[in-house]
């Protein structure tokens, strides 16, 4: 009983240590957005900042209320964010679909890896958002040019680490499977396919924020609905309050996609050590 | 039996396997020239070659599934070999969990469930502690002493060649050749523990060493000429 009285305490002192330390951890953070937003908020209304330019929080605020219960110029808000989440979503995907798979091929095949190559790299130098302007002139005003911006800044990020993931098998771990009778097929499944996995996961986290700036450079360059369009019509009536608040959208967006990449991802690697480190880094 | 070897350790045993090409001239197994993986060849590597997305289970299991053993079999099996190798408790673990002996006892179970007749070793203890390593070593002697394996195992260390091995094998510091071949007459079953002290492996140890001491030397000689 004494002894195990002697073993409990240290570990409810250290479990105690780590409740106190959430707990200022947490203080501190709402401390923070207290002091940045009272900070802004103040500074506008003794107009140390200029509200016109640079908006002010509780403008932000009503600024959403009213797309949310009046809706836009455009149309419900709703539907502005359901426009926007569909060209991203659909961007995302087949950009890396076709960065996955095109990636997978040239990094086995060091033929088609040579013959490429130097173009690969020419189209990731080029900045690619400049291509929105030949998509809205190809394609038009739609849903279409929007998807094709997204795709083809997902390809290029999940390409270049699929392609990379796959030539960075450890050969320790080739050669074992040669010596284990792995057939061609087998290796690829059993132990190239889940090595270069973990860099294409990684990819993917950026490749979503990628699509999300592809569909609405998009929208901005030319389209009647979306996030990027509320965000074109606030800027064309010096709305500032407007701009940000379609950022905010934005914001929560990006954060729900990325925590159910990092769900998926805890899903396919769990393999891997300290993915909880990682993530709360 | 057991080579010694001083000097560049893969480029001996890989031509074996048949992983990699001999540089020159040919390797023959059983009378035939080495083409593609020998078969019947078991591989335990000097650094980590589990598979980390693979569970200690499946990492045993996983030779026997490449070479089409239906899955409920091959995991019965490996379950055994686990046990076999001190890891039960450890089957749903992934490598990541274990600490570097455990990993290569891992690795040996996954070796010897799949029966090799011919096993390379290239220093696979090279990156264990010293205790840890003493262990392993035991742990081989009992798994070969089962299987009765030929086993080429390649190390720097010559107490470690004397004491595991039926024959030890000088190679020159590069190109390797062989330099002498020693038969090792200290009867099995051995205490790796107390081998180390019985006269008789003095003696060997003394009367290797001074065939050994020249490479040593000249491979050092080189190293600093190198830089």
């Amino acid at each position: 009983m004494n002894a195990a009285k002697l073993n409990d305490k240290p570990v409810t002192t250290a479990a105690q240590a780590a409740v106190k330390r959430s707990r200022i951890v947490n203080i501190s953070r709402v401390a923070f957005a207290v002091v940045i937003l009272g900070g802004w908020e103040l500074g506008a209304r003794t107009e140390l900042i200029d509200s016109f330019f640079f908006g002010l929080p509780t403008g932000i605020a009503k600024q959403l209320v009213t797309w949310a219960l009046e809706g836009t110029a455009r149309g419900p808000l709703w539907r502005m964010v359901w426009i926007t989440l569909e060209e991203t979503l659909l961007g995302f995907f087949i950009g890396a679909i076709g960065g996955i798979v095109l990636g997978v091929i040239l990094g086995r095949n060091k033929l088609l890896a040579d013959i490429f190559g130097p173009y690969i790299q020419i189209a990731n130098s080029i900045p690619r958002v400049v291509l929105g302007s030949i998509f809205i002139i190809s394609l038009g005003l739609g849903l279409g040019s929007k998807v094709a911006l997204a795709t083809v800044l997902v390809f290029f990020s999940v390409f270049a680490n699929a392609f990379q993931g796959v030539r960075e098998v450890d050969q320790n771990l080739v050669s074992n499977a040669r010596i284990l009778g792995a057939t061609p097929a087998q290796m690829f499944r059993e132990v190239i396919l889940p090595s270069a996995l973990t860099w294409i996961i990684a990819s993917l986290h950026i490749s979503f924020g990628f699509a999300l700036v592809g569909a609405v450079v998009g929208e901005f360059l030319g389209s009647l609905e979306g996030i990027g369009t509320l965000i074109a019509t606030a800027q064309g009536s010096f709305n500032a309050n407007g701009v940000f608040a379609a950022m905010i959208i934005l914001a929560v967006v990006a954060l729900i996609a990325d925590g159910l990449i990092t769900r998926l991802e805890h899903r396919l690697i769990a393999w891997r050590p300290n993915m909880h480190l990682d993530q709360s880094i | 039996m057991v080579i010694f070897q001083y000097g560049v350790a893969t480029c001996r045993t890989m031509p074996i396997s048949g992983l990699d090409r001999a540089t020159t001239g040919e390797s023959l197994v059983r009378g035939t020239t080495v083409r593609g993986i020998t078969p019947g060849v078991g591989y335990v590597f000097q650094g980590d070659a589990v598979f980390p997305w693979k569970t200690v289970l499946n990492n045993v299991a996983a030779g026997l599934m490449f070479r089409g053993t239906r899955k409920p079999e091959a995991l019965d099996r490996a379950r055994e070999w686990v046990q076999r190798v001190g890891l039960k408790g450890f089957e749903n673990y992934y490598p990541h969990q274990l600490s570097g002996g455990m990993r290569k006892r891992v690795a040996l179970a996954q070796t010897f469930i799949c029966e090799p007749d011919i096993l390379l070793m290239d220093e696979p203890f090279s990156s264990l502690d010293v205790h840890t390593r003493t262990l392993m070593e035991e742990e081989l002697l009992e798994l070969w002493a089962a299987s009765k394996a030929s086993v080429v195992f390649v190390t720097h260390d010559l107490e470690e060649a004397i004491a595991l091995a039926d024959k030890v094998c000088v190679l020159t510091a590069g190109p390797a050749m062989v330099k002498g071949i020693y038969p090792i007459d200290i009867p099995r079953p051995r205490r790796l523990t107390e081998v180390r002290f019985q006269p008789r492996f003095m003696e060997l140890h003394h009367e290797i060493w001074l065939d050994l001491k020249d490479e040593v030397l000249l491979s050092y000689e080189r190293s600093k000429t190198q830089r």
